[in-house]
């Protein structure tokens, strides 16, 4: 194959950066908003640049009306709760569906595919009501425990787990190791990627999730970031857009740098599950 | 240590039968191969006895013991995989240490971080991986201790999944087809170490391949295997020299064996090609008549004759192999020469298989005993 020439690879480029400015827009926007005291952002002139710049004032504000740092905790806790649930679960039962054969495995499988498919929505309101009758409302449990059982991490870990040469658990077994520690002990370390593509999902759709905090959560000192942000607006700031957006500049934060830290993985994630799943 | 006996040993995969009424002895420290083609049900004979799958009926016993009551690791088997199956993310001290952290540290020992805190489970860890490097020393791997897995060659990790088989010292060690991912040149050497391990250790080896050089040139006795049955259990060249039936002979040796049609008279002459060969005492009907193409000689003797027409003529450095085109059947027999014997494709060629090399078959495929006849009669 011919390589393209000088003008193409050009042009390329500018079509490739010039859609990546759309989507980059809105968070640019937010940054920039962040800077920026109130009468710039109002004024009638839209100015790219903040001409005054408000960074400390408006994030000042952000951290200190309302409890953010404690949001942001809430919102770790609430990841690293689930996420350790969910492997805790997902694990074992995805080795039991790659590996072992019991009776009515093809009908428990096909309910774990059936999970798959329910949006969680549908689910929300029974959810709701077992959770009122046992009393775990407006608490920690209530954001952690109905996400502990993850049919996607199941499935994720159930297409990787297949890959697995028999031979290697063969091996484990005759070397003396149960089946639990055949999971955690074999499996586990040979899954990591497969494992870490499943939890940096997980992390990220619980950090960024709204709508299930926004149903069980009361307490503002239990609101997890997004619903944190929330509050913020309703309560303090009104219309100052200034704040606000520190505020939601210091709560995606965690997220980007989640993501630059981990990009290469994410991308194997992606994909993994595109390709497997 | 003691003999391990299978008797009746059926598997059923769906319904098909990959083991049918299987009986078969392992003498006390022998080296055993089972000999099959891919889908002979050695693979899961071997299986079977490690405790990695249970059969459907019979017993599989050593000694006084019941080895289908015992879980895989109480059956002090230890198994070396096609696969190698070493535990990638484990270095080579770690994956040969893993069966006796397994035996040797209980639950809480085993966990992470358990050797930070107590003392004993340190000293414990020493001894284990003091005895992995003493097996690591014993096969020349003791230079790699620190590698993981995926830095070795193949040979490499051949040895690391042996030195893990060997640290627990098992009674009974199998292989499952353990050089079939390596190269010609290492396989050989490999070959020629495992036997001396095994005169070495004095233990039972059980030992799966389809490579019949293999199985013949380490074993003390060979199974040949074929579709869920055992056709014969006997030394290699007893195998070789007495196969038991045609199917056998057909499996062992290479080229192939030939096969020429024969009659056997009422009065117990075996007449092939139109000669009178052998006697026997059997009845009358068809049989068949099989000679090794190495068996051949240019040289007048009792037994059979074989001519025909040079075909395909193949040089082999000391050997010729000539394809032979019997006119009167118009088979094919492959024939084992002397390098320099004037075999040209096109020619007329006559050679000679001594009587002794002769073997003769039933009907049914089955070894028949023949007695010499020794005037060498034309029969019209």
């Amino acid at each position: 194959m011919k390589p393209p020439s000088p003008s193409f690879r050009i042009l390329r480029h500018v079509v490739l950066m010039a859609v990546a400015l759309v989507f980059l827009m809105p968070f640019i926007w937010m940054v920039l908003t962040s800077l920026k005291p109130a009468d710039e952002i109002f004024g009638s002139e839209i100015h790219l640049f903040p001409t005054r710049f408000a960074a400390v004032e408006n994030y000042t504000l952000a951290l200190t009306k309302v409890p953010l740092l404690r949001y942001l905790w809430n919102g770790v806790l609430v990841c690293a709760g689930i996420l350790v649930l969910q492997i805790l679960v997902a694990l074992p039962a995805a080795y039991a569906f790659a590996k072992l054969s019991f009776r009515g495995k093809p009908w428990a499988w096909r309910l774990v595919m059936l999970a798959l498919m329910v949006p969680y929505q549908a689910t929300a309101i029974p959810l709701y009501v077992m959770l009122y009758h046992a009393g775990l409302l407006d608490s920690m449990a209530a954001l952690i425990l109905p996400f502990s059982v993850s049919a996607f991490g199941i499935f994720l870990m159930r297409q990787f787990f297949r890959t697995v040469p028999d031979d290697l658990i063969h091996a484990a077994r005759l070397d003396g190791m149960g089946e639990l520690e055949i999971v955690w002990r074999v499996m586990l370390p040979t899954a990591m990627p497969a494992l870490l593509a499943f939890s940096i999902f997980s992390v990220v759709w619980h950090w960024n999730d709204y709508f299930w905090p926004l149903l069980v959560i009361n307490s503002p000192h239990l609101a997890t970031p997004p619903l944190g942000t929330m509050f913020f607006r309703n309560e303090e700031a009104g219309s100052a857009f200034g704040p606000l957006m520190a505020g939601t500049v210091l709560i995606t934060a965690p997220l980007v740098l989640l993501f630059v830290v981990a990009q290469k993985r994410f991308i194997e994630g992606v994909t993994l599950t595109g390709v497997k799943g | 240590m003691s003999d391990i006996q299978i008797s009746g040993l059926t598997k059923r995969f769906g319904n098909a039968a990959v083991l049918q009424e299987l009986d078969l002895t392992v003498r006390d420290g022998e080296f055993l191969t089972l000999l099959g083609a891919s889908g002979c049900g050695k693979s899961t004979l071997l299986k079977l006895i490690a405790g990695l799958d249970t059969p459907d009926t019979g017993t599989i016993r050593m000694g006084d013991r019941d080895l289908l009551a015992l879980s895989p690791s109480a059956r002090d088997c230890a198994m070396v995989f096609q696969s190698y199956a070493l535990y990638p993310h484990m270095t080579v001290r770690e994956n040969i240490s893993m069966p006796l952290v397994m035996r040797g540290l209980g639950f809480w020992g085993r966990l992470p971080g358990a050797r930070l805190v107590s003392p004993g489970v340190r000293r414990r860890l020493a001894d284990i991986h003091a005895s992995a490097h003493e097996v690591a020393r014993r096969l020349a791997i003791d230079g790699l201790l620190d590698r993981k897995p995926a830095h070795l060659s193949g040979g490499q990790r051949q040895r690391v999944a042996l030195a893990r088989a060997m640290v627990r010292h098992p009674s009974v060690f199998l292989f499952d087809e353990p050089l079939s991912n390596l190269d010609a040149n290492l396989r050989h050497a490999l070959r020629a170490e495992i036997r001396q391990l095994h005169d070495q250790l004095g233990v039972t080896f059980i030992y799966v391949t389809h490579d019949q050089h293999e199985a013949m040139s380490m074993s003390d006795r060979v199974a040949v295997m074929r579709e869920g049955r055992i056709l014969q259990v006997a030394p290699p060249e007893d195998l070789y020299m007495r196969p038991q039936s045609l199917e056998v002979a057909r499996f062992v040796g290479a080229p192939r064996i030939n096969v020429v049609p024969g009659d056997i008279l009422a009065n117990g002459e075996i007449h092939c090609l139109a000669q009178h060969i052998a006697d026997t005492a059997g009845n009358g009907g068809p049989c068949r008549v099989a000679f090794r193409p190495q068996a051949v000689t240019l040289a007048k003797a009792p037994g059979l004759t074989v001519r025909g027409v040079v075909g395909h003529v193949e040089y082999a450095g000391a050997e010729l192999m000539a394809t032979l085109t019997l006119p009167s059947q118009g088979e094919a027999c492959i024939v084992c020469l002397p390098a320099g014997t004037a075999a040209h494709a096109g020619a007329e060629f006559e050679v000679t298989v001594p009587w002794e090399a002769l073997h003769v078959f039933d009907a049914g495929g089955q070894r028949m005993s023949i007695g010499r006849c020794d005037t060498l009669k034309r029969v019209a």
